[in-house]
């Protein structure tokens, strides 16, 4: 019974795996590409590619920013 | 206060514990699950640094994660969006690995450290480098410069640390990194990103460095020390595989695979051509730091900083004049430095330290040393004092005998440092061959560092002041060979005349001082060669029964735990 067990989780491990990798690709073109073609238009307008230094957003210095994970 | 710091889900997996302000307890997890690189939740390296101080979950005051995993997520998101139609593989990895694990890592810490959600805070990744640095630094007032792959969205940020703040102030954002840019010329040579990266180092005097223009036209520096990409040549922000483009291989020629021989000079060319540039993208950020801050003491962290040939110029071609970066410069020493920032900036904590050794590890006591020769079967003799001990290690030296090191507690970083090291004689030209190929099976061409007592270092190398230099302590300074010492310790000595020097300090490292004072009396040579305990691509040992182990399975000679030397079956005790 142990056995027949693993392997049915094997099984439904992968099956998974391929199901999520499937649902992922769909979401993928279904979803983040049109997003991607209107921010490419908007931003194609002055988008610049410089990498200069950007000063640094305030570091969390309270107790109250460094519990957020954004 | 008690403060644990965590990093995870990179690389290299970390735990810290600070308590009162003071780092008590450090180590990373693939030193407990054998796993290189770990980069899974840290468990282990958690519980060993709770059992440390007899702590619990409940005892904690906070548990401090490394970076802010939402703007890490939204980053990628961002990349995967720009990148769009070659970004499937990405989105498709990153969104298993983050939908499964890390956007969860509030509840994974609360589940497995069984504290509550208000007592998990979140530090961003290069503040986390900064603080490692800064607040385990001897100095009052300090610039900062944190340089890696990526964080956040930071790969690089300069700032200034003074007395219990610590900020940054400028930042180079993602793709342009100067670590992915030294990753991707890893990968063009053949070895593992985030794996090779030492031995890129450790090719490029074998080369001229002849490709310099070539690599100036994927990556352009700016006056202010700022630096681009050009991303056509590069691939890793929406390659799953890949670090480099089809241009990038226009313009290189093909990648050398695993089997090349090491010796083939357009690769060894190349290496030196990538270390030469990244030496000056390093050099241009530490001029840049300088001019900020005013400051000619400066604190360095982030993988970039374990670049120890590029630390050793900046001593010697920038204003700097003290230079400080602590054993694990890298993600796993970001554990670390979350904690001390919360200790430090947020709690206003008064201790103060100065992390003047690596020894933060787990240590053994002597019955496990016995214990696990004798299940081993193999022969074993224990010393009551520390003087025979000595003795007969240095006896075993200078016959050409190599030996494992095992003492103490463990080292915080990649680099061991006579806790867990393997030992020989550098005045033997063929000990570089012998230990690369019968010990660690590892490439002919990789270099080997010299241990080197405080009041000794300046009869061998060119370092000025050497016993200052804290990083010196922790092999993250090369310097050139004094040229009358070259032929003295040939086995230490890299094809170019340089060695990643340690210096070894009394009063860290009494025992290891003491042996390679001993042998220096017997030799006139006050030197040890010393690598890292372990084999190729396994981590460095802890416990005794990996030590036994790896002993077992390799060509050393004899085996050094605590009071205990163990030698192979049939050889002489």
């Amino acid at each position: 019974m142990n056995h027949a067990w693993r392997r049915w989780q094997r099984f439904a491990h992968r099956a998974a795996e391929i199901q999520s990798r499937v649902l992922l690709i769909l979401l993928y073109f279904a979803l983040v590409t049109p997003i991607a073609l209107v921010i490419g238009f908007v931003k194609s307008r002055g988008a610049s590619r410089t990498a200069m230094w950007h000063p640094v957003a305030s570091p969390p210095e309270s107790l109250d920013s460094a519990k957020k994970q954004f | 206060m008690n403060l644990l710091g965590i990093s995870c889900y990179f690389h290299d997996s970390a735990a810290a514990l600070v308590c009162d302000g003071l780092l008590t307890a450090a180590a990373e997890e693939e030193r407990f699950s054998r796993i290189k690189h770990d980069f899974g939740f840290p468990d282990r390296a958690i519980r060993f640094c709770l059992d440390h101080r007899g702590l619990s979950g409940r005892d904690l005051d906070y548990v401090v994660f490394f970076e802010k995993p939402f703007v890490k997520f939204e980053r990628i998101l961002s990349t995967v969006v720009a990148a769009v139609p070659w970004s499937s593989g990405v989105f498709s990895q990153a969104m298993t690995a983050w939908l499964l694990d890390k956007l969860w890592i509030k509840n994974r810490i609360r589940e497995r450290i069984g504290i509550p959600a208000d007592r998990i805070l979140f530090i961003p990744h290069h503040l986390s480098h900064a603080a490692s640095a800064f607040f385990c630094s001897p100095f009052q007032r300090a610039a900062i410069l944190t340089v890696d792959g990526v964080g956040e969205w930071t790969t690089t940020a300069l700032g200034l640390g003074e007395g219990n703040s610590c900020r940054l102030t400028d930042e180079l954002r993602f793709p342009h990194s100067l670590g992915l840019l030294y990753s991707a010329f890893t990968a063009f040579l053949g070895f593992e990103v985030n794996e090779g990266e030492y031995k890129v180092m450790g090719m490029a005097p074998y080369g001229t460095p002849c490709y310099v223009d070539k690599i100036w036209q994927v990556v352009h520096q700016a006056s202010d020390g700022s630096f681009e990409l050009d991303l056509d040549y590069f691939s890793f922000h929406y390659s799953t595989r890949h670090t480099y483009s089809q241009r990038f291989l226009s313009l290189f020629g093909a990648p050398r695979t695993p089997v090349t021989p090491f010796d083939n000079q357009y690769y060894a060319d190349i290496a030196a051509s990538i270390q030469r540039v990244t030496e000056e993208l390093v050099l241009g950020l530490v001029n840049a730091v300088h001019a900020k801050t005013g400051s000619t003491a400066l604190c360095m962290a982030g993988g970039v900083a374990l670049n120890s040939v590029a630390n050793g110029r900046i001593l010697r071609e920038t204003p700097i004049r003290q230079l400080y970066i602590q054993p694990s410069a890298g993600d796993g020493g970001a554990a670390a430095g979350a904690a001390l920032y919360a200790a430090r900036v947020l709690f206003d904590e008064p201790g103060r330290f100065t992390m003047d050794h690596a020894f933060w590890g787990e240590a053994h006591d002597g019955a496990a040393a016995v214990a696990a020769a004798a299940s081993a079967g193999l022969p074993f003799v224990t010393y009551s004092d520390e003087e025979s001990l000595v003795a007969r290690a240095v006896e075993l030296l200078v016959t050409g005998r190599v030996l494992g090191w095992s003492q103490g507690r463990f080292e915080w970083g990649p680099r061991a440092l006579g806790n867990r090291s393997i030992l020989a004689d550098p005045r033997r030209a063929d000990m570089k061959d012998i230990v690369n190929s019968k010990i660690k099976f590892r490439e002919p061409y990789r270099p080997f560092a010299p241990s080197v007592p405080i009041g000794s270092i300046e009869r061998y190398v060119d370092l000025p002041n050497a016993a200052e230099h804290l990083p010196a302590r922790f092999m993250l300074l090369v310097a050139p060979v004094r040229e009358d010492a070259q032929d003295v310790i040939p086995a230490t000595t890299h094809v170019d005349g340089s060695a990643r020097v340690q210096v070894v300090a009394p009063d860290t490292s009494p025992r290891y001082h003491r042996l390679i004072t001993v042998f220096g009396e017997a030799t006139g040579v006050p030197v040890l060669l010393n690598t890292s305990f372990n084999l190729r691509g396994e981590p460095i040992v802890n416990t005794p029964a990996e030590a036994v182990s790896t002993f077992q399975r390799c060509g050393m000679d004899a085996l050094v735990l605590g009071e205990t030397i163990v030698f192979k079956e049939g050889s002489h005790t």
